[in-house]
């Protein structure tokens, strides 16, 4: 049980680097920019 | 709970699927194509020596922008007579593609471009939809957010009043 | 004399928000900064930030998730859920005490002098479901006729979004002021609901409502870094649960769900020696002189 606690972080860690990269891949980098370099009006309670 | 966690992911599956199979508009017979365009075209489009031109900044994932096409449309059919200019700019990352279906299912008149970051840096876009008025290649005003169609067209009435020179 | 921690969230405030060229430019930072999401709950939309806002990012990314589909890109939020799983894998909750800015908001203001409230345990569970439905399930499924939906948590509810973008932006562009309407009001009166409650009780935001804490939240028991409670030692003082910032009472357990691993308790409230903290499952032992020792037996 204490081992597999220890290991826990580091499995979970190695599982989102591949989530990570994956998302890196699929071109998600520009698309979270895309959306961030533009005020949303909507966001904001405007429109 | 991992049940309840797969009975979720399952409705979001079929939410997802079942959204996703609605009939497309059929094309229709002059296909308005949104093509690229860049900074110097876009100049040369604007320097045109008759009626004021709206251009109008947009993108496919905005709503107040697909909230606001259809009165830009409606209009367009009202006044493209009279001299109306319309120019719409997708500012969409994915490239013409992301503002096609919307004009398709729009059916909009007027002709969309698709610009890259250049022309998001040139005309300093802060926000969508952003309408700059154009008089002979000057910026004259700039209009910003979702506007009412009574705003529009009041808009519009008052430009093409100085449509006669 | 600020704790080392203050340093740091002052430090983390700002280097979130260091675009100091807003007010001449009046407009947002649009370089490719943007397309990294700060650790924090951070409005992308605020003039003066230089990343995204992770809860933004990703509700923007499901809202839009069927026409992306349709143009043959599958964006489904993997990189934003790549970045906060890595932090959440290695340190939990941790960037809520030490980055946040919004976090850092509500502890100077809990400093008014008041007489403070605890709020029931079970509120603290709802967070989970502004998460599920504002972040996930509402961006996903309420689209309109072409496949779009919509930003649920930062329309309807985000006071953070309100502070950091709602208001500089209308100041900036006095053009939008007229484009405000109940959508706006509605936003103003939650973030000053929440300016309110912040007075009288701790960190409300943070335990009632933020889907980015309720994310982080499920880390904690599993993370790299992890807390550990001393049963042997505590003598169930409960001086870690009056110090508390998230009003944690760690004597119950260590790594709860709202535990941001602060570390006050360990550092400040805690005589015994009860409380102390491990990496990958290696302890990590306070030196003991860097505390007035007071031990169990001289009480």
């Amino acid at each position: 049980m204490g081992q597999d606690k220890r290991k826990s972080g580091f499995l979970l860690l190695l599982l989102f680097l591949v989530v990570l990269v994956i998302g890196i891949n699929a071109g998600e980098v520009a698309t979270v920019w895309e959306k961030a370099v533009s005020i949303c009006l909507a966001c904001i309670g405007i429109g | 709970m991992c049940k309840k966690m797969i009975a979720g992911i399952m409705i979001v599956l079929i939410c997802m699927l079942t959204g996703c199979s609605q009939d497309e508009a059929p094309p229709p017979s002059e296909k308005n194509l949104v093509v690229p365009i860049d900074v110097a075209g876009i100049e040369a489009l604007l320097n045109t020596r008759d009626c004021p031109v709206m251009l109008v900044a947009m993108a496919s994932w905005c709503a107040p922008c697909r909230a606001e096409l259809p009165i830009l449309q409606k209009m367009y059919e009202k006044y493209k007579d009279k001299g109306l200019r319309i120019i719409g700019i997708s500012l969409d990352i994915g490239g013409p593609s992301a503002m096609q279906p919307l004009v398709d299912q729009m059916g909009l008149g007027f002709p969309v471009y698709w610009g890259g970051e250049a022309v998001t840096a040139k005309y300093s876009i802060s926000a969508i939809p952003l309408t700059y008025v154009v008089k002979k290649g000057k910026i004259v005003e700039k209009i910003l957010g979702q506007r009412s169609e009574d705003f529009i067209e009041g808009k519009i009435v008052s430009l093409l009043g100085e449509c006669k020179e | 004399m600020w704790s080392l921690r203050r340093w740091i969230q002052s430090a983390a405030t700002v280097l979130s928000n260091p675009y100091v060229l807003f007010p001449f430019t009046r407009n947002l930072y649009q370089g490719k900064l943007k397309s990294v999401c700060a650790p924090g709950l951070n409005c992308y939309s605020c003039p003066a930030a230089t990343g995204a806002c992770p809860i933004g990012a990703l509700q923007t990314i499901f809202a839009n998730v069927r026409p992306s589909f349709k143009a043959g890109n599958f964006h489904i939020g993997l990189y934003v859920l790549g970045l906060l799983g890595i932090t959440g894998s290695l340190v939990g909750r941790m960037p809520c005490a030490w980055l946040c800015p919004f976090g850092f908001l509500q502890e100077l203001i809990h400093k008014i002098p008041s007489r403070k409230i605890e709020i029931p345990h079970w509120m603290i569970y709802i967070k989970y479901g502004f998460l599920a439905l504002f972040v996930i399930l509402l961006p996903l499924i309420v689209v309109d006729g072409f496949g779009y939906g919509t930003t649920w948590f930062c329309k309807y509810v985000c006071p953070a979004g309100t502070l950091e973008a709602g208001i500089p932006i209308l100041i900036l562009q006095p053009q939008l002021r007229e484009l405000a309407g109940w959508l706006y009001v509605n936003k103003i009166a939650i973030l000053a609901l929440f300016l309110v409650l912040m007075v009288f009780i701790r960190r409300p935001f943070c335990r009632i409502v933020c889907p980015l804490g309720a994310i982080y939240s499920l880390f904690n028991k599993v993370s790299v870094f992890r807390m550990v409670h001393h049963p042997d030692k505590c003598v169930m003082c409960k001086e870690c649960y009056n110090g508390c910032p998230m009003g944690v009472k760690f004597y119950e357990g260590a790594n709860q769900l709202d535990c941001i691993r602060c570390l006050k308790c360990m550092q400040e409230s805690c005589k015994f020696y009860a409380i102390s903290y491990e990496i990958a499952g290696l302890p990590v032992q306070e030196k003991e002189g860097r505390k007035k020792a007071i031990t169990a037996d001289q009480v």
